[in-house]
């Protein structure tokens, strides 16, 4: 297993290479550029030339990814271009308000979406069932810019229970969370209904209940965790996309998250803020998914790693 | 049955957790968590310790909330040019200060006069005032800020525009002489501008450029405390202040980009002072009586620039054409919700020199005869590039524009960029832009920079992002009388006349003025909404 482990991050360094190589390809390719838009709409020519010779932008582009990589490869990512801020620090000031995102999302998803999928499985073809189903089919549907304004329309404005945005307490990260978990407890209910109803029929269930276990056991114990194997898969990608792509809740709340940095910057063509976010999201998206195949090998006993 | 009542319960348990963790009555006044910086940190590094925080409930010996959509890129005048003006206006002065029409007032500079030679100024300074650092401010200072600005390595975003001025002098520490290369005499419009505001040479030597945009030092009412990225800035009044201590002790500037939660901010009284509200809710907001809402005139026009060196748009019958098939007033009360107002000139809204003139009224019949005659009796196909998200409505009058267009033959197609790509397609040369328009928001605080950057021919053909092609000799004579005498008169009738020709050229398509926004809540007063968009909280109280 520690070989395995140590393997799969050996492979995420060339990964993680063709990544960077290909961030910085589309970012040069998109029309525009920081130094134009740094100097401002009064700016002359001479004056964009000067900002592009302060910043390297105007040197050939194998040259400044070569400057880019050599200062990454000696822990340095760089500074805004906007800001003048180093990289890391707009990064790692932005974490902590992402990362309760994406952790509270994905437990509501997690809890409510399991629970209501096994009782949705369980009680198939039922009203709850179908009920259950297009609660989850407006929950995928749902805008989540809309969804979020309404959140706060009612639980803000109206009932003055929660704050209308802002992070860094638990009372700031409720709407937010429920927002963005919404679309994300439907795919997980669907995924688990439709797992479990397919374990549900398998033979070894049909062993359990006849050797006399309690339903509640046989759900649980022996149906849930075999079925667990696609919604984890599931919630591995919908993990990776909460961390970077939760921008719109983000942007409706107010939340200074790594979402809002990465269009923000990507609008203003602040490029190492740019390739140092997607490194660090590649990054995590590669350790999430190697985390997701840990936990197979726990779920499924079948699944060994040599 | 066991299966039910244990998944039941599960969801009993969920629900019954959530709801207990809302409290059932509104929360009390919280604390602010921006207490706890007292100091402004030294290096910009330390900034990486402060927590977002909570919005602050409306209290009177709470922090001042004031929030708005844009999030500063840097706290150093002559580069953070953008729209985040409240913030530099706390922590700044200029030499020369305006009241709330953009005219000229004293400042930093008592008075100020120009020799009979029409280029060498004297500026008196107020004597006494203090940067944030306990540093003076004096001749020296204002010499050091100017040729920061003037030097190409600094990278001020305006520096062109100060090239009038050829030498700053230091008479005494408290006279400046500034000498201009030819008549300049909006000079003190030039330094009353925010790229003009006075920073702490001190803190610019120690810091560099860019680690001072992210720990401003000025002479301003109140003190930079702390900045955390993308959620909010912490200023302390400056109890020194040359004009006053400020009422409030602090303000808390919050960066909330979406318009619907600015307004749930002011309406859930967490926010003080919210700027740009969106006119789709200002009916709402108009009826919520613990709220005074501000429409005031800005200094800004939204028009439609072409790309004229080619045809159809260097044809004049052709864009009067253009102009003449657009309903404005639809467009501003239908669209807009009345925030705006029909555009009536070529200037800037509510600056001096600009002239009313009677608008292109709405007539698709006339715009199909001026098209015919132009020789386009079926009208012909062009092309409309911008970016949509700016400003609230954009997207909508674009369109409406497009559909008037069509309406009259002239087959607009609409292509949305982003902010980059439309600053990289307006410097294209336009003879490659042949048919091509743009959606542009065009704000100045003074006539003579207005006109000449965007009509004089020099300036609408050189490499930058004014290159439209327009080009009328005379326009371009009269601009240059305008700036050749300081009488007050003789330089009205200039611009009008110049405003007048082009005008009638239709240089461009003019749409509306806009207005600006402003909700507070019952109580805060002493905010100075300017036409800049920007607001004045020095005397702010509540």
């Amino acid at each position: 297993m520690f070989r395995y482990i140590v393997r799969r991050l050996l492979y995420a360094v060339p990964v993680m290479l063709v990544v960077s190589i290909i961030v910085f390809g589309i970012l040069h390719i998109a029309p525009g550029d920081p130094a134009t838009m740094l100097a401002g709409e009064d700016a002359r020519p001479e004056d964009v030339a000067a900002i592009k010779a302060k910043y390297g932008l105007d040197q050939p582009l194998y040259v400044q990814y070569g400057v880019w990589l050599a200062d990454v490869l000696h822990g340095d990512l760089g500074k805004s271009l906007v800001t003048r801020r180093a990289v890391l620090a707009e990064v790692t000031a932005r974490m902590p308000a992402t990362a309760e995102l994406a952790i509270a999302s994905l437990l509501v998803a997690v809890t409510v979406g399991m629970i209501v999928g096994v009782i949705s499985a369980t009680r198939q073809y039922s009203l709850m069932d179908h009920g259950i189903m297009i609660v989850a089919l407006l929950g995928v549907s749902v805008p989540v810019f809309w969804l979020g304004l309404m959140l706060i329309l009612l639980f803000s404005v109206e009932l003055h229970w929660f704050p209308t945005g802002g992070a860094g307490t638990f009372m700031q990260l409720v709407l937010p969370a429920l927002t963005l978990g919404a679309s994300s407890t439907a795919i997980i209910a669907r995924m688990t209904r439709s797992s479990m109803l397919e374990v549900v029929r398998q033979d070894y269930i049909r062993t359990a209940r006849s050797k006399g276990l309690k339903e509640r056991v046989v759900t649980i114990r022996h149906a849930l965790k075999n079925a667990l194997i696609p919604v984890v898969t599931v919630v591995g990608i919908e993990f990776g996309y909460l961390l970077g792509g939760a921008v719109i809740t983000e942007t409706v709340f107010a939340r200074p998250g790594l979402g809002r940095l990465l269009v923000s910057s990507i609008t203003s063509r602040d490029f190492p803020v740019v390739q140092g976010t997607l490194m660090l999201l590649a990054g995590s998206f590669v350790l999430v998914n190697l985390l997701v195949d840990i936990v197979y090998g726990y779920l499924d006993p079948r699944i060994r790693y040599e | 049955m066991r299966v039910t009542s244990l998944s039941t319960a599960l969801l009993l348990l969920v629900v019954g957790v959530t709801t207990a963790c809302a409290p059932s009555s509104p929360p009390a006044g919280q604390p602010s968590q921006s207490g706890q910086t007292a100091q402004p940190a030294q290096t910009a590094q330390s900034n990486q310790g402060a927590q977002p925080t909570k919005m602050a409930s409306t209290d009177s010996s709470k922090p001042l909330v004031f929030v708005d959509s844009n999030e500063p890129s840097s706290l150093y005048p002559p580069v953070g040019t953008g729209p985040f003006g409240t913030v530099e206006y706390a922590l700044f002065d200029t030499l020369v200060n305006h009241n709330d029409k953009m005219e000229p007032m004293p400042g930093l500079a008592q008075s100020w006069e120009v020799a009979s030679d029409k280029v060498t100024w004297t500026f008196k300074l107020k004597s006494g005032v203090k940067f944030h650092d306990g540093t003076d401010f004096n001749a020296d200072a204002v010499k050091y800020n100017i040729e920061m600005i003037l030097d190409p390595k600094t990278g001020a975003g305006r520096r062109s525009v100060y090239t009038v001025i050829k030498s700053v002098d230091v008479v005494d520490p408290l006279t400046v002489k500034i000498t201009t290369t030819d008549a300049f005499p909006d000079l003190p419009f030039l330094l009353l501008d925010r790229s003009a505001m006075m920073c702490s040479p001190t803190a610019l030597k120690k810091a560099g450029v860019s680690d001072f945009g992210l720990q401003p030092v000025g002479t301003g009412p109140f003190k930079f405390v702390e900045w955390v990225p993308n959620d909010h800035i912490t200023l302390d009044a400056n109890p020194d202040y040359w004009q006053g201590k400020p009422k409030v002790s602090r303000i808390t500037y919050k960066v909330v980009p979406e318009a619907g939660a600015r307004t749930a901010a002011l309406r859930a009284g967490e926010a003080d002072i919210v700027l740009n509200i969106s006119p789709n809710d200002l009916d709402a907001l108009k009826k919520d009586s613990n709220l005074d809402i501000l429409q005031k005139d800005s200094m800004s026009q939204v028009t439609s620039e072409m790309r004229q060196t080619q045809k159809p748009f260097s044809d004049p019958k052709v864009r009067q054409a253009m102009n003449y098939a657009i309903d404005r007033k639809s467009i501003v009360n239908d669209i807009m919700h009345g925030v705006g107002r029909v555009a009536d000139s070529p200037g800037p809204p509510n600056v001096w020199g600009s002239v009313n003139l009677p608008p292109y009224d709405y007539n698709p019949a006339k715009a199909k005869q001026l098209l015919t005659e132009a020789g386009y009796p079926n009208g012909f196909d062009g092309n409309l590039f911008y970016v949509a998200g700016r400003w609230a409505g954009d997207d909508q009058v674009t369109q409406a524009m497009q559909a008037y267009w069509v309406a009259v033959g002239i087959n607009i197609k609409l292509q949305k960029v982003d902010n980059a790509g439309l600053d990289e397609m307006l410097s294209r040369d336009p003879d490659t832009m042949a048919g091509w328009t743009t959606m542009q928001i065009r704000t100045s605080t003074y006539i003579d920079y207005h006109l000449y950057r965007l009509f004089n021919s020099e300036a609408s053909h050189m490499k930058g992002f004014q290159r439209s092609g327009y080009t009328n000799t005379k326009v371009d004579e009269l601009l240059a009388k305008g700036r050749s005498t300081f009488d007050l008169t003789e330089r009205k009738k200039y611009y009008e006349d110049a405003q007048k020709l082009i005008w009638d050229d239709a240089a461009f398509i003019w749409v509306f003025a806009q207005q600006n926004l402003l909700g507070a809540r019952k109580g805060v007063g002493g905010y100075e909404l300017l036409p800049t968009g920007d607001v004045r909280l020095f005397n702010a109280a509540k």
